[in-house]
């Protein structure tokens, strides 16, 4: 029974100009940021390279080995170039490496998807297309034609989460496209690109994730603009949820307890690429178990969701 | 009609509509159709996809249905709503109304903004459903077409109930009593009607 409502809130939303606005500036934004992170970190990496063979050739350096040659290398007057720096250079590419590969290139659009730019999408499609149902009045011929407001929601939820699932994939689509073309010839990694299972096992994380995170998002502010059934009220009260899951990030032993923390250990935000700190808070690094310290946040998701559900179901369904 | 339709809780009393206290089920919903306020659709679609979006929320599959209650009402499916004029959303809200053959037809001023031969074609389609045996809820301030249409009167002021029943039991046209329902609802109120508008 459900299936005919969601697929009657897909056509609706799937196809609206804001959503096929929304999908063009993060195709691109998307594109965007695997370029630069594959540039950045194929180019540092050959700095080091190079500044590493330089150095090694200088007249000051032959002939000295182990910790004399570190010494010189070392020597302010040279290109820095300690092991620390070599080694998170190297991380670096580690990191990167897998999106450069075809089934990777989702992995890293399920990333943009699965931090503020996808939260952002979803509160903008969430507050433009399910919100505005009641301030355009909509809502009234909807909610005739299927007065279980449970089932609405439940539809509307889902086809916001198909949308954005969609857009994700023509993203990952996009950048694995741009691997082929571009990115793998042009933009030369330093460590072995993991393949095989290990490849299949970081897309399936990275993607499994970044569903669960989108669905989480739907349901939320689906609810949320039910509840306000305003847009200006959905968007900051949407934009507050967002803003307070991505907050404790700097003290690590509270983050790694907290939605936002879970989220950036389940997804393997990386310490080392200062791309992702910008858009969420960086892994804790936590030595507990995820799925221990995924309890209060599942936890506490459901008892929003039934108390907000509680909410939306016990007042007129329009103003 | 907000509380009949399950939109609005009541704040008093109890409202049975077709066995049921509202909101309705998704499967006795589908037994009522009604067209209220001003209706309100998506302004990109076109007047047959709006039909087939609400279609298909009410949780069923496109049969025909769509086209046939626009073609009961006249409407050019094919046609933008935002191109469509008051009268013809009107008659999109009757189509949706009508589009499940429904056992209960809850209107709110339907013939608000139609030119005559619209008003004359909704008062067919009225005709036609009574006789099919679905019960219909009007409600208007236009008092003639209720009149020449409704089977049961019920008469509000103010909010209240002042009186109901059928043409006769209000007395319409009998020897003596008033000729319309207006001249019955003046007389009644007590009032010549300059002071209530």
């Amino acid at each position: 029974m459900v299936r005919y409502v969601y697929l009657a809130e897909l056509r609706k939303i799937a196809f609206r100009p804001l959503s096929l606005l929304l999908l063009l500036v993060l195709g691109l934004g998307v594109l965007y940021t695997a370029w630069v992170a594959q540039d950045w970190s194929s180019g540092q990496t050959l700095l080091f390279k190079n500044a590493l063979v330089a150095a090694e050739h200088r007249q000051e350096c032959a002939g000295l080995k182990g910790a004399e040659l570190r010494k010189c290398l070392t020597h302010p007057s040279y290109v820095p170039m300690a092991e620390s720096d070599l080694r998170q250079q190297l991380a670096n590419d580690r990191a990167v490496a897998p999106t450069q590969t075809v089934p990777g290139a989702f992995g890293w659009s399920a990333q943009t998807y699965a931090s503020l730019p996808g939260f952002a999408i979803a509160l903008l499609l969430g507050t433009a297309l399910v919100a505005g149902e009641w301030e355009r009045r909509t809502a009234t011929s909807l909610l005739i034609a299927q007065p279980d407001l449970r089932r609405v929601l439940l539809a509307k939820a889902m086809a916001l989460w198909t949308v954005l699932a969609a857009h994700m994939i023509v993203c990952g689509l996009v950048v694995a496209l741009a691997n082929v073309t571009y990115f793998q010839s042009h933009d030369k990694l330093y460590v072995p690109t993991p393949h095989g299972l290990a490849l299949a096992e970081w897309v399936a994380r990275q993607g499994g994730v970044g569903l669960v995170a989108m669905a989480v998002a739907s349901v939320v502010v689906t609810l949320i603009a039910a509840r306000s059934r305003t847009r200006a009220l959905t968007f900051i009260a949407g934009g507050l949820l967002v803003l307070l899951a991505n907050m404790g990030a700097s003290v690590k032993p509270v983050w790694a307890w907290l939605p936002g923390g879970i989220l950036a250990d389940a997804m393997d935000f990386q310490t080392v690429f200062p791309l992702w700190n910008h858009w969420w808070g960086a892994a804790s690094g936590s030595g507990m178990p995820l799925w221990l310290r995924a309890v209060p946040t599942v936890a506490l998701l459901a008892m929003a969701g039934l108390w907000l559900m509680r909410r939306v179901d016990s007042r007129d369904r329009v103003a | 009609m907000r509380v009949i339709t399950g939109l609005v809780r009541p704040d008093s009393g109890e409202v049975n509509v077709l066995g049921r206290t509202p909101p309705l089920s998704a499967a006795t919903g589908r037994r009522l159709g009604a067209a209220l306020d001003t209706p309100a659709f998506y302004q990109w679609m076109s007047g047959q996809k709006m039909l087939l979006t609400l279609l298909n929320s009410s949780g069923l599959p496109d049969r025909g249905e769509a086209a046939a209650a626009l073609d009961r009402v006249g409407l050019d499916g094919r046609k933008k709503i935002r191109a469509y004029s008051q009268g013809m959303r009107q008659r999109l809200a009757l189509a949706a109304a009508l589009m499940l053959t429904p056992d209960l037809l809850v209107l709110d001023e339907p013939t608000n903004g139609l030119d005559p031969a619209a008003v004359r074609g909704v008062r067919d389609i009225l005709a036609t459903e009574r006789d099919r045996g679905a019960a219909i809820l009007v409600s208007s301030h236009q008092l003639d077409e209720m009149q020449r249409v409704c089977d049961r009167l019920v008469v509000m002021r103010q909010g209240k109930v002042v009186a109901q029943g059928s043409r006769e039991q209000l007395g319409l046209g009998m020897p003596g009593g008033p000729a319309t329902l207006e001249d019955w609802f003046f007389q009644t109120a007590g009032d010549d009607g300059r002071g209530t508008w």
